[in-house]
């Protein structure tokens, strides 16, 4: 085995650097088209008024720019990071995990998109609260969505900058120009208290990623943010279908990489000290840096493992107290080196364990998790001041069927994607889009999880920043295949993927500040010009409060993302449906369902928090805070509706009726 | 609680758009809990790893396990076939613009109708 080990003659460097290269290119020459855009489409679109203009692009979205840009907001900065880091953790539970995809198209948009566009041309609605107050004619109802929409969506908004930033942070940490802005950046603010203790590589991050978003949304309005979500959808699912077949070839076809898979034992990471076998080799590598690979006897095999941390051989030529990362079984019988990763001076050396310091706990599922359900994955729990980690299910049975639910009915519930459905020209429109984004989402979510069990075969041992997989294997792949410049479009699809979001959510609450507050509160009929400077000002100093906040941002935050997408969900999805498709549903049945939904998520979390200490939800019987919230928001406002007075006859006539008599339909 | 149907007369009927929206989201419905159902009752029956942990029993079909083949993969493709049947085939092209006429009707109503009627209902 060392033998063969040491007998090939190639290797692949690190990708990092290669990849950061890409990463810096792709983001730059991406905003760059993204600005241009949001110029352009500042020139088009004049002819209705201009709130309908900036907030709903005219109400006149075609089948590819209202498939898209659905498709690319519901695709976060998650999609093509936490996602691909998810399945690389878990392996292919995941398929089951994010398996409801096959259905959100045809739920979250045909379930509601068309009576939402038929009742919002009715009332001349804008945003969602415009909807709800003129469905029920009731200003208490749209004031209250307008707070819920503004207090959930800041949140998110704070949540979705952070996470952007820590994306461009993460990918380029190794390009040496980054890292010496980010150092003279570093001069200056830790002169500021409130900037001393944030790292100057992320606030430079923040800074760029951050104001380029908010200039180009602030500029060019919906239509801007609807023409970047359809190049940035375009991007996302280009990647990926660059990225699939690459990834197969280079594993030698999935057969061979899910049978790696199957005899691959998940493990935590061990502290061990390591001393080199090869004394020649202990003077020429004194230091290794993080994520250097190592050859390390381990149970009579060299496996490949990577260092969690920055280490240094002592004087001895030891490795003390060092985290290991990965334990793989070398992969042979494929198109990759069996030492893939490691360099001609690392193959040379290589290590044994000399001692182990924290055990590499048995499993208790030796090998095969990977390749069944429920899936592995570590929780770790506090002993007294040791910490302890335990396997444990990743997707038990009640969970499987809280996210089956929550991908489709949460996606239905989302403000965001709610507007996005009042915007479609008409209903051939959205048929074709519907079908559009239903082989859109095939062609993304399944092909990730087929990428990413393979990045276990074809980068092992990448636990401790699984993060970090998405680069890495968009730089590995492409250096396999001699086009290293191509990995500038892989990774440009995480940037697309935040960006399409992060824009979505600042309109969202710029629209609601000033049609659903400002308009219907404060002066109702404002002229153009003013209308205008209000407009463009709120989405700018909303970006700028958002940015602003980020840079001391709360902790929990992808935690924070999911408490607000389930809270929007849980108020909204009940009583938005009902008011579309029950006509005697009243607006004091709408007011108890939303709150109920919105207290009962709060509830849910605070009380998961007192126990757990982290922004945990409580989880009776295991199902989502979402389904709960659901099903009571659905019981109150049921209740309340039925024992409170039927909506008047004019309201239940403008919107469930019409003339006798006209054209029938085409 | 009254019928959905309450004010149909000789002057005024259902509105198409919300009849045939309603019928719509109905199946929407029945797919999902028919896909839901089927999905992780599949997965969950071959996906668990065999009891005496044979690794050799994991079967794989076209490179991925058994139970993603079948219980995801499968419907995945098949959802694709119903979105396309239910996107071409079922959903009705509703003109979603009203004509003038039609955004007087809840106020014509109201002049026309006794507001305590309404409430008493």
């Amino acid at each position: 085995m060392l033998e063969s080990f040491t007998s090939l003659s190639f290797s692949i460097p690190l990708a990092q650097s290669s990849g950061s290269n890409a990463a810096i290119i792709a983001f730059m020459g991406y905003m760059c088209i993204v600005m241009f855009l949001a110029w352009l489409s500042s020139r088009v679109g004049q002819k209705s008024t201009f709130l309908k203009e900036y907030f709903l692009g005219g109400r006149n979205l075609g089948v590819w720019a209202f498939a898209l840009t659905f498709a690319a907001t519901s695709a976060s900065g998650g999609s093509f990071i936490g996602f691909p880091s998810k399945v690389y953790t878990h392996g292919w539970s995941l398929a089951l995990w994010i398996g409801s995809y096959m259905l959100v198209p045809l739920v979250a948009m045909g379930l509601l998109a068309k009576r939402l566009n038929q009742i919002a041309r009715k009332t001349d609605a804008i945003t969602i609260p415009d909807l709800i107050l003129e469905r029920f004619r009731s200003p208490t109802l749209g004031l209250f969505a307008t707070l819920l929409i503004v207090f959930f969506t800041t949140f998110n908004l704070i949540a979705q900058f952070k996470g952007g930033s820590v994306i461009l942070q993460t990918l380029l940490s190794d390009v040496p120009f980054f890292q010496s802005a980010a150092a003279s950046l570093g001069g200056f603010t830790e002169s500021i208290s409130w900037t001393a203790s944030v790292d100057p590589a992320y606030l430079l991050c923040l800074g760029v990623f951050a104001f380029g978003v908010v200039v180009y949304t602030t500029y060019g309005g919906f239509r801007a943010v609807v023409w970047t979500d359809v190049l940035q959808g375009f991007v996302m699912v280009l990647g990926i279908l660059v990225l699939l077949p690459m990834t197969l070839i280079a594993v030698g076809g999935l057969r061979n990489s899910t049978n790696d898979l199957i005899l691959d034992t998940p493990t935590s990471l061990p502290l061990v000290s390591l001393s080199t076998v090869s004394e020649e080799a202990i003077d020429q590598r004194r230091a290794f840096s993080k994520n250097a690979r190592l050859a390390v006897l381990f149970e009579g095999n060299v496996r490949t493992f990577r260092l969690a941390e920055a280490a240094k051989l002592n004087d001895l030529g030891k490795l003390v107290s060092v985290a290991l990362d990965g334990d793989q079984p070398l992969v042979a019988g494929s198109l990759l080196p069996t030492d893939l990763g490691l360099s001609e001076a690392d193959r040379k050396l290589v290590f044994r364990m000399d001692e182990m310091q924290s055990e590499i706990l048995q499993p208790e599922v030796p090998a095969g998790g990977y390749v069944s359900l429920p899936g592995p994955a570590w929780e770790t729990r506090k002993e007294g001041e040791s910490e302890i980690k335990e396997q444990t299910d990743f997707l038990p049975f009640s969970a499987a069927i809280s996210f089956f639910f929550f991908w489709c009915l949460a996606g239905a519930g989302q403000p965001s994607n709610m507007v996005r459905c009042i915007a479609f020209r008409d209903s051939k429109t959205l048929s074709k889009a519907i079908f559009t984004v239903s082989v859109y989402y095939s062609l993304i979510y399944f092909p990730i999880v087929i990428i990413f069990c393979c990045a276990r075969t074809l980068l092992p041992g990448m636990e401790a920043e699984s993060d970090r997989i998405m680069p890495e294997m968009a730089s590995t792949v492409t250096s396999l295949f001699g086009v290293p410049w191509l990995a500038g479009l892989l990774v440009a699809a995480p940037f697309a993927a935040v960006m399409s979001t992060m824009d979505s959510s600042l309109l969202l609450v710029s629209s609601s500040v000033i049609r659903d507050i400002y308009v219907r509160w404060i002066q109702p009929d404002p002229t153009e010009k003013t209308t205008k400077i209000l407009t463009y000002g709120t989405t700018f100093v909303v970006g700028i409060l958002a940015m602003i906040a980020a840079i001391n941002p709360p902790q929990f935050l992808q935690d924070i993302i999911v408490f607000t997408g389930s809270g929007l969900a849980t108020a909204f999805l009940v009583p938005v449906t009902l008011a579309l498709y029950w006509p005697r549903f009243n607006s004091a049945g709408a007011l108890a369902g939303m709150m109920t939904g919105f207290l009962s998520n709060i509830v849910l979390y605070g009380v998961g928090y007192l126990q757990s200490g982290k922004m945990e939800a409580w989880e009776p019987l295991g199902l989502t805070p979402f389904l709960f919230g659901l099903g009571l928001s659905a019981i109150v406002a049921i209740a309340v509706c039925l024992l409170s007075a039927p909506p008047s006859e004019d309201l239940v006539l403008k919107f469930f009726y019409r003339r006798k008599g006209r054209k029938p339909y085409s | 609680m009254r019928d959905n149907d309450q004010y149909e007369s000789d002057q005024y009927e259902l509105d198409p758009v919300f009849v045939h929206s309603r019928r719509e989201a109905w199946v929407i419905m029945g797919i999902f809990l028919v896909f839901g159902v089927y999905s992780i009752t599949a997965s969950f029956l071959l996906g668990r790893l065999p009891e005496d942990w044979n690794l050799s029993r994991i079967r794989t079909m076209f490179g991925m396990p058994n139970w993603v083949a079948w219980g995801v993969l499968l419907p995945w493709l098949l959802a694709n076939i119903v979105t396309a049947w239910f996107c071409f085939g079922f959903m009705k092209n509703d003109p979603l613009d009203d004509e003038a006429e039609d955004d007087n009707v809840g106020a014509e109503a109201e002049l026309k109708t006794d507001g305590d009627e309404v409430q008493d209902a």
